[in-house]
């Protein structure tokens, strides 16, 4: 009696889809690699403000380039909250993004799961 | 600093494509298997290489890039800031700092590589910096696209690698159940 086994055939859509799904986790890889500089960019502006909250000097150095301006204090407090809020804001388009790559790779999982069960192997 | 843009289908149409294969059997019809999954390996190794060779020209730009954009910072803060005067602190050498006190800013010396340092003004400075950052950026792009292409084509080499490999499995098996067949 002859075992029968499963010859899988691979299709040129199975190739788009297998593609695509390296294509996208490269990509969250690389958006959550930039989000976590960006969330410690985030972390020391706080630690900055704070500091210049309890700060009694009148002219404050802020970094620019690879020199430091000499600001007065609320200059540099707007300042500081102007680079934040960009920040912030970056973060959160970031974010979105790698939400949506991430269910773009959830729903290529299930259909070559489906087709190729065990023969495939897409975890990180 | 000056960088030229390479268009990318001409970056894409010197590396080696790997191309799917439909039909496996149709394909393999009077090939010996050693030898194609040979040249197969070849290709992959090739295609390897050029994927980490664009991934250190994507580091490299990508490290240019803030660069870029702390002079444009600075440019622009002193087109800000004109008629008034500024006080700042300056980098002497590692560690240590000089202040400075700069008022009715002309013009800039922007480094251009090479041990070629270029005076500029404000303006033509602004613009100079504004068009190497967006060529930088267009670099980057070209590059992640070239990056995604050849990370493409290694993966499509590496199906098809398994795929004749397996193939070749499954042939071997039958062949040697018909010729089980023939002598029982």
């Amino acid at each position: 009696m002859q075992a029968k086994i499963d010859k899988m055939e691979v299709t040129f859509e199975d190739q788009q889809r297998i593609n695509t799904f390296s294509r996208t986790n490269n990509k969250v890889h690389d958006l959550e690699a930039q989000i976590k500089a960006k969330k410690k960019f985030l972390e020391d502006l706080e630690d900055a403000g704070n500091e210049l909250m309890l700060s009694d000097e009148e002219v404050v150095r802020f970094a620019l380039g690879d020199c430091f301006l000499h600001f007065e204090k609320d200059q540099a407090e707007e300042r500081l909250q102007t680079t934040t809020d960009e920040s912030q804001a970056d973060v959160k388009k970031i974010e979105a993004e790698i939400s949506d790559l991430k269910d773009q790779l959830k729903e290529l999982k299930v259909l070559l799961y489906a087709k190729f069960k065990d023969s495939i192997n897409l975890e990180e | 600093m000056a960088s030229s843009v390479e268009s990318s289908s001409s970056a894409q149409q010197a590396m080696p494509v790997a191309e799917f294969i439909e039909d496996i059997p149709a394909f393999m019809t009077g090939k010996n298997v050693d030898k194609v999954l040979n040249e197969l390996n070849e290709k992959y190794k090739a295609l390897k290489l050029l994927e980490q060779q664009m991934m250190q020209r994507k580091a490299r730009l990508m490290t240019k890039l803030p660069e870029i954009q702390k002079a444009l910072d600075m440019v622009l803060k002193l087109i800000d800031g004109q008629g008034m005067e500024m006080t700042l602190d300056f980098e002497l050498c590692p560690s240590v700092y000089s202040k400075a006190k700069i008022s009715d800013v002309k013009s800039v010396n922007l480094w251009l590589g090479a041990g070629v340092m270029v005076e500029y003004e404000l303006e033509e400075a602004k613009e100079l910096l504004e068009t190497n950052l967006a060529t930088c950026k267009a670099n980057l792009n070209t590059a992640h696209a070239d990056l995604a292409f050849l990370q493409e084509g290694a993966t499509t080499t590496e199906v098809s690698i398994a795929r004749i490999y397996n193939y070749d499995v499954e042939r071997r098996r039958l062949l040697k159940e018909s010729g089980q067949a023939e002598s029982s």
